[in-house]
């Protein structure tokens, strides 16, 4: 009787044991594997970096079109959409495997820049330089509309839910205006252009007064953060009622105030609860409470010259600099404020843009 | 040989035009920098400057001066400003650049390069554009040799509206 006790009892045993390791080996295949995709501006070959976010480590590069300017990747992570400036192209990246899949050469127009993909998928918002956002589909791998706002097209936030997508046109300036053999439209609209992400039409316009910047959405999708031009900060956007309901501004020094920079590249950190973003000349990175109206500012630190770009992991929690000039990427704990950690690429390696992508690990 | 005059007088008067079309603006304290420190050529000297701009508002510009060869003629020097004619972002010096973004031309000899979009250029051409989305070449300043040192005073008055 004792005997046949005890084998039940090791039966047992090893069957949990079994299931156990069985459950293991399932959440491994199941979880994801959160990496930052990087843009080296200055390469032609390579441009792509791929940066482990748990051993925080490059594990790979990729050969992109000439100069990407854009990331993007739908809800199910699984491939990435890079835009480059020069030669037209989106490439299709596959993310579980961090293969190139293929390159679309479907008339992008002049220097795609940043686009944003539908959560499904199915339209990528691909703006180009000239003036305009394409509506590709890529499923038919065709582009099917063609959106026009005037003013450069340039960077896209899509709302978390997929609903609305938002056109973000820079005025430009003279370093844009000027730059030859692009026929650029010559206006500045100073607005961003909502549409219906679904039925690719326009349904309205938000005016901001200066020319739209990179924008970041927080995650109820009720706030769009936008840096602008002239402004060292960032505007507030309700985005039901469409319009901007506030700013926030950074405190600069008498001498920062004496030579002029800009923000560029802005986050949502913390669950929703603090926007980051670059003074980009001065080097400096900063926290706004954004819990207040206005935005308040809880933090400025140093960090890599020229910061360009910002993102986050997808819990919020720690939050990645890019700062090119020292082609560096700064980590920051997000609690602290304090730095966690540095990757330092090779001189001359520029990594400008990027975006965090959690993808399915291969079940091979 | 009237049209041979003509020539010559409209190139001449095309050359007055550009080099008026570039106005200066003096900077508020001018810049001295002993000529013993741009004795080697391609070693620039980094220095900041100060000048008022438009409704008395301050400005800071982070300039270089350096030597583009050994013959030690004032012409050979130059002083530009860091900032780069696109969106600001700081240029950086190239001693030995390699292979250039945004062109296939082959340098063999300095160039400054904007990190953040790639604009490059020619440092044996004061800072004149080469390739990259920067509308212009880098603001220039204006320099003399008096005795010992080069004191820069002026800068092109764009560059007060555009950093």
């Amino acid at each position: 009787m004792k005997i046949r006790s005890l084998m039940l009892v090791v039966a047992l045993m090893g069957s949990a044991a079994i299931s156990s390791n069985a459950q293991s080996a399932q959440n491994a295949r199941g979880a994801a594997q959160e990496k930052i995709y990087i843009s080296l501006e200055n390469l032609e070959k390579d441009n792509l970096a791929i940066v482990d976010i748990a051993t925080f480590k490059e594990i790979k590069r990729l050969t992109v079109g000439s100069h990407p300017h854009g990331l993007t990747s739908p809800r199910s992570q699984s491939v990435l959409y890079a835009a480059s400036e020069i030669g037209g192209v989106v490439t299709l990246v596959d993310t579980v495997r961090d293969q190139v899949v293929k390159t679309f050469h479907v008339g992008f127009g002049v220097e795609p820049q940043n686009g944003a993909v539908t959560p499904d998928g199915r339209l990528l918002y691909q703006p180009s330089y000239a003036g305009y956002w394409q509506v590709f589909d890529t499923q038919k791998e065709e582009i099917i509309d063609y959106i026009h706002t005037l003013g450069i097209g340039h960077n896209t936030v899509m709302a978390p839910d997929g609903k609305f997508v938002y056109l973000l046109p820079i005025a430009g300036g003279d370093g844009h205006w000027r730059r030859p053999s692009l026929g650029l439209p010559r206006t500045q609209p100073k607005e961003v252009t909502v549409v219906d992400a679904v039925a690719h039409k326009v349904v309205g316009t938000i005016p901001v007064g200066a020319g739209p910047r990179p924008g970041t959405i927080s995650p109820d999708g009720k706030r769009l953060y936008m840096n602008v031009d002239d402004h060292m900060g960032f505007l507030v956007i309700d985005t039901a009622a469409r319009k901007v309901i506030s700013r926030a501004t950074m405190t600069l020094t008498a001498d920062e105030q004496a030579v002029r920079s800009r923000s560029h590249g802005i986050a949502v950190v913390n669950d929703g609860k603090e926007v980051w973003t670059n003074d980009v000349v001065h080097a400096v990175t900063y926290a706004f409470d954004v819990t207040v109206d206005p935005p308040k500012q809880i933090a400025r630190f140093p960090v890599g010259r020229q910061p360009y770009w910002i993102v986050t992991s997808k819990d919020t929690k720690t939050v990645y600099v890019n700062c090119p000039s020292d082609d560096v990427l700064i980590a920051f704990d997000a609690a602290t404020k304090k730095e966690k950690a540095r990757l330092q690429f090779p001189k001359g390696t520029h990594n400008t843009r990027m975006t965090v992508v959690a993808a399915p690990r291969t079940t091979t | 040989m009237f049209r041979r005059a003509f020539l010559a007088h409209g190139l001449l008067l095309a050359g007055f035009g550009r080099q008026a079309s570039v106005r200066y603006a003096a900077l508020s304290t001018p810049v001295r920098i002993p000529l013993e420190a741009v004795k080697t050529p391609w070693a620039p000297v980094p220095f900041k400057a100060e000048a008022v701009a438009r409704q008395a508002r301050r400005v800071l510009l982070s300039g270089v001066l350096f030597r583009r060869s050994t013959t030690g003629e004032r012409s050979e020097l130059s002083a530009v400003c860091l900032t780069c004619t696109h969106e600001q972002c700081q240029v950086d010096f190239i001693a030995e650049p390699t292979a250039l973004p945004r062109t296939d031309r082959v340098m063999t000899h300095p160039v400054f390069l904007c990190a953040c979009h790639s604009s490059v250029f020619d440092a044996a051409d004061d800072g004149a554009w080469i390739a990259g989305p920067a509308p212009r070449g880098l603001f220039r300043f204006r320099m003399r040799v008096d005795g010992d040192a080069v004191e820069i005073g002026e800068v092109e008055e764009e560059a007060l509206f555009a950093v």
